[in-house]
């Protein structure tokens, strides 16, 4: 019976698979042609299509609202800068994807932290926030295995953390994730391996070390 | 496959990250063990709890503020684009033609001043030049020559004038038994003796000063490398533009007297200062 459920998931992680292959295809965004030839009011409307997924990306990524912000302006920055050097036949959203990954090294190195702690989320006041949403018990234990998970994320090396990051929370393929980090899906697979093994011995030792 | 194969596939077993055939594989070996099944359940359920990490939601005045922000870079990157951009925009063949006019003329005018500091400045670049004293005086006491000079023949500026010949003293100004000394009068001790007497040592092919007057201190002589030391004593000159003469001029307390000694230069006083000192 756990087989066959375990079956059915793995078969709606496919789904979700060919589902963004499908968007992910390079096309040409009238928009995206508008931003190139100079038009600020595309430029704006592209920034607005994009941001939430950027700011997302990199506060996973850098694990503070702050680092995620500044980030996120910078990559906004470069993505002006390099738009018109963009390939058409590219995927945008992988292009984006690889302009965020590598502003956000950037920012973690200069930052010279390059996992921003839980315990400094919390005394920004960001994840109570995320806690106290729900008062019910069940909610608040999942928002505590939240915050456990995210920060045996911030135990991850950097590019485990960027491939996990990229699998499992923005839900690319594997192929792609390589291809944004510049590594082969092999590689990428074992770095994916590696985090998970990582998050869930964190988790579990957590949550035995609790009970 | 055995369970040690199956642990390290179940990682990527649960977000079928495995080719086809290995999916199959962890399958079949999941079914029939209950250990490695468990695992993958753990596995499972923490994937879950990292699939629930929810971004925070961005607020839409931080959104609005981030976008203004970088509109406002973009803006100053564009209204001050680099030097190669810039050019093309600003150019105009009138403008080239006026700034390069423009840098011809300045060129020139840098050219011409660097001519006239070089004029100025004197032929014989490596001596050392001594800053000349006023002419002598009548008034020379005559201890105060014997002191500096024994019983050594004291010459007048003006000797040259009549007599190039180096080293020749006339006999009506020279007393060899008294070692008593003629001196010239004043209007005749002139810059133009001096000069003459300088063009006259000067050796074949060597440039002499013009006298100068910085200061109305009378003219500047050129030295020979081997009589450098003597320039730093004070108010004293050594001119030797022939390897066998040597002139020293000697300054007296007296500002307006002046000792001029013209002798042949002896091998082993190759440095007349030292002998001074």
């Amino acid at each position: 019976m756990e087989v066959e459920k375990m079956s059915s998931n793995v078969a709606d992680i496919a789904l979700v698979m060919d589902q963004f292959s499908e968007s992910s295809r390079p096309n040409s965004d009238p928009i995206i042609e508008r931003a190139r030839s100079g038009d600020a009011a595309a430029f704006e409307q592209l920034m607005i299509a994009h941001q939430q997924r950027v700011l997302a990306t990199a506060w996973r990524l850098l694990g503070n609202t702050e680092d995620a912000r500044d980030a996120a302006q910078e990559v906004f920055l470069r993505l002006y800068k390099h738009l018109p050097k963009y390939d058409a036949r590219q995927n945008f959203a992988g292009w984006l994807y690889r302009i965020v990954i590598n502003v956000c090294h950037d920012v973690a190195r200069k930052r010279g932290a390059r996992h921003a702690s839980l315990e400094a989320e919390q005394s920004a006041g960001t994840l109570p926030a995320l806690l106290s949403r729900d008062n019910s018990e069940r909610a608040a234990m999942q928002s505590e295995e939240q915050a456990i998970v995210m920060k045996a994320l911030s135990t991850l090396t950097e590019k485990e953390r960027a491939a996990i990051v990229l699998r499992d929370l923005e839900g690319l393929p594997t192929e792609e994730v390589a291809r944004i980090l510049g590594s082969s899906a092999t590689t990428v697979r074992s770095q994916i391996s590696t985090a998970r093994t990582k998050i869930k011995q964190y988790r579990d030792r957590f949550l035995k070390g609790g009970k | 496959m055995n369970c040690h194969k199956a642990t390290q596939q179940i990682p990527l077993f649960i977000e079928a990250d495995l080719e086809t055939a290995e999916m199959q594989q962890v399958s079949l070996h999941l079914e029939a063990c209950h250990a490695c099944r468990e695992i993958a359940a753990e596995f499972q359920s923490s994937q879950s709890s990292f699939r629930a990490v929810t971004a925070p939601v961005f607020d839409e005045a931080i959104l609005v503020e981030m976008r203004a922000a970088v509109q406002y870079a973009i803006a100053q990157t564009t209204t001050r684009p680099p030097f190669v951009e810039w050019l093309p925009s600003v150019w105009t063949w009138k403008v080239a033609f006026a700034a390069s006019i423009a840098l011809l003329l300045l060129s020139g005018i840098v050219m011409y001043r660097r001519e006239g500091e070089e004029q100025h400045q004197p032929h014989v670049t490596a001596n050392r030049q001594v800053k000349a004293v006023p002419s002598a005086s009548p008034v020379l006491k005559e201890d105060l020559a014997k002191s500096f000079l024994g019983n050594r023949r004291v010459l007048q500026p003006r000797m040259g004038r009549n007599n190039p010949a180096l080293g020749e003293v006339r006999a009506s100004e020279h007393n060899p038994g008294t070692n008593a000394i003629k001196y010239p009068s004043p209007e005749r001790t002139t810059e133009s003796d001096d000069q003459m007497i300088a063009a006259s040592l000067a050796p074949a092919g060597v440039d002499t000063f013009p006298p100068t007057n910085s200061g109305g201190d009378g003219f500047i002589l050129p030295l020979a490398p081997a009589a450098e030391n003597a320039a730093e004593a004070p108010n004293l000159k050594l001119v030797s533009p022939e390897p066998e003469m040597l002139r020293m001029e000697f300054q007296t307390a007296d500002p307006n007297i002046k000792i001029i000694w013209l002798t042949p230069k002896e091998p082993a006083r190759t440095t007349p200062a030292a002998n001074i000192q």
